[in-house]
């Protein structure tokens, strides 16, 4: 897929959950968009994965441990035929499948979220089954940076390194913000890159909203032959795109009601590429 | 070397040789049982350091890979430490692998409270499709580890240091009826020990010990959970029941047993005998038999107990 026709697909997928929120009247909508482009470059240009046999043995593996957004890939994995579209109307409602936190057991899902600081030592579990087995598959996972809080996640970046786990690639969505403020007012997690290059990893920093600088990067991941897992700390804005919604302390986990609907529908049709 | 753990490390360890994707998750606990598993398999042995979250974590992503994870450290630590990842990564997404905790109960006093394992049971018994095994005897801890293979079932496994030799047929040990029964002393009960692990074969030796005096008994090793319920009340009938487990009195097999009595609306008399530290740990140190005194476990005690329930 052509990095025009990505912009488009993060733009569709926004709209997408745009709508999934106003309907549900809830959502972490702005922790979504901060790893929009993302998600989409991951599925779209850089996940070997088959939407017609969803446990392919040799496929990518995604895991969304930042799983308040994983709502940005619901509509991915309908547009890729793991889901019916329609199903993206129940989000969040009665009985649904599709709620706030993605499940294993949702086609395409490879873990269940909702508690942070899991999802890098669980990538680093199938990261090792990898390299036991020798096979060519990789491990992808999400954090987002306030998740790095967590002393889980150090424990497994320690371990990761140790096994020389360059099978393994994790983002951090540094949207700078936790729920009530800025991460550096809250406690302070600069100097970030440094943290993760003391703990044994290579380390990537790009503009997380920038489709061009994530394609380089990840379509050039197989290529590497460094030893290292590799941390990709993509520098984004909560609530990207929704001026109303971005880099506001606080937004988060609400869905924009009224008036402010029209006005996230009109900048989103603004941007479109 | 002895010991059930042995002959659950023994039957492991003739799994890998068959071809079976265990790996030993380790959190640095020196344990001798695994020194010659770690040289022996070093691709089926994977040391996380003292860092009990991840182990549980790192155990998840090898079971979604297709690996059996048996995740071991020293007790109570890879459960309490890591109580989110099993309710909230193993549980959810129902990954077969087995949590083994060695040391249970009151196995390394000496170290203090924070090594107590008396509370494990109640932690764990609200968190749904995991099963909870305490091996009783060196059969049982074989049997288990091939149904840690093949059940694709999510184990928490309780291994009492005591707890050796042999309790009663292979064929008897059947994890998802959860029990066995065994009648001691002449035709007529008068009433029923339901117990577990190392406890269970005190109970047999105190069992036979009473003989002379006429005492009856039932006793039950409720070594799983969850259990067979209806074919366990079967055994009750009406006599009165006794449970005695080296637990906190809030949540054990104890309250298993009640809440079965609740829910059947069932009219048996029922004394929970456990532990009751009252409003705060005991900050003194001690070795286990003088922790089973204090506590009104030691063998003398439960002697009167069964004395008292029977009279």
């Amino acid at each position: 897929m052509t990095e025009q026709e990505i912009k488009l697909k993060v733009n569709w997928a926004k709209h997408k959950v745009l709508d999934m929120c106003c309907a549900a009247g809830k959502g972490h909508l702005t922790s979504a968009y901060s790893c929009a482009e993302v998600i989409a470059v991951l599925y779209y240009a850089v996940l070997r994965l088959d939407p017609k046999v969803p446990n392919w043995k040799i496929r990518d593996r995604f895991i969304m441990s930042k799983n308040h957004g994983s709502l940005m890939t619901y509509p991915i994995l309908a547009d890729l035929g793991f889901l019916e579209e329609n199903e993206l109307k129940t989000f969040m409602q009665d009985g649904t499948r599709l709620g706030g936190h993605s499940k294993l057991g949702i086609p395409g899902v490879e873990f269940s979220g909702g508690s942070l600081g899991i999802g890098l030592g669980v990538a680093t579990g199938l990261a090792y089954a990898a390299k036991m087995d020798q096979e060519d598959w990789m491990t992808f996972c999400l954090v987002g940076d306030a998740e790095c809080y967590e002393g889980a996640i150090w424990e497994a970046a320690m371990l990761a390194a140790h096994q020389q786990l360059n099978n393994l690639v994790l983002i951090i969505d540094r949207n700078r913000l936790g729920i009530t403020g800025f991460t550096e007012d809250l406690l302070q997690l600069e100097p970030l890159s440094d943290k993760w290059r003391a703990f044994g990893w290579d380390v990537c920093d790009v503009n997380g909203h920038d489709v061009h600088m994530l394609l380089d990067v990840f379509t050039a991941i197989r290529e590497r032959r460094n030893q290292k897992p590799l941390a990709v700390i993509s520098h984004t804005v909560k609530g990207h795109g929704i001026d109303f919604m971005s880099d506001a302390p606080l937004c988060h986990g609400v869905s924009p009601q009224g008036i402010d609907q029209e006005r996230a529908y009109a900048q989103l049709e603004e941007n479109k590429v | 070397m002895n010991g059930a753990r042995y002959a659950y490390l023994n039957r492991i360890c003739e799994l890998v040789e068959q071809g079976n994707p265990i790996i030993i998750v380790s959190e640095d606990y020196a344990a001798p049982m695994f020194d010659s598993f770690r040289v022996k398999y070093p691709k089926h042995f994977l040391s996380v350091g003292i860092a009990e979250q991840n182990g549980v974590a790192v155990a998840c992503g090898l079971a979604l890979a297709g690996k059996y994870p048996i995740v071991y450290g020293c007790a109570p630590f890879p459960l309490t430490r890591a109580f989110d990842q099993v309710k909230s990564a193993v549980a959810m997404m129902h990954l077969p692998m087995t949590i083994l905790n060695s040391g249970i109960g009151f196995g390394v006093p000496e170290f203090g409270a924070t090594h107590y394992n008396v509370d494990d049971i109640s932690i764990v018994r609200g968190i749904p499709g995991l099963r909870i095994v305490t091996p009783s005897d060196n059969i049982m801890a074989t049997r288990l580890a091939d149904f840690s293979i093949h059940s694709k079932e999510t184990l928490y496994v309780r291994f009492d240091k005591n707890s050796e030799g042999t309790c009663y047929p292979p064929e008897a040990v059947n994890f998802r009826r959860g029990f066995y029964m065994v009648q001691k002393t002449g035709e007529c009960a008068s009433a029923v020990v339901v117990s577990c692990g190392f406890m269970f074969q005190e109970i047999m030796q105190i069992a036979e010990k009473l003989k002379p005096e006429g005492i009856g008994l039932k006793l039950i090793d409720l070594y799983s959970l969850p259990f067979d319920e209806t074919a366990f009340l079967t055994e009750l009938g009406d006599l009165p029941v006794l449970t005695i487990e080296e637990h906190v009195l809030q949540g054990g097999i104890g309250s298993a047993v009640l809440e079965l009595l609740n829910k059947h609306q069932a009219c048996n008399r029922i004394v929970r005998h456990g532990i009751d530290f009252g409003d705060c740990y005991p900050t003194i140190s001690g070795s286990r038999n003088y922790f089973m005194k204090e506590y009104s476990l030691s063998p003398q005690h439960i002697e009167q107990i069964i004395r008292e329930i029977c009279s």
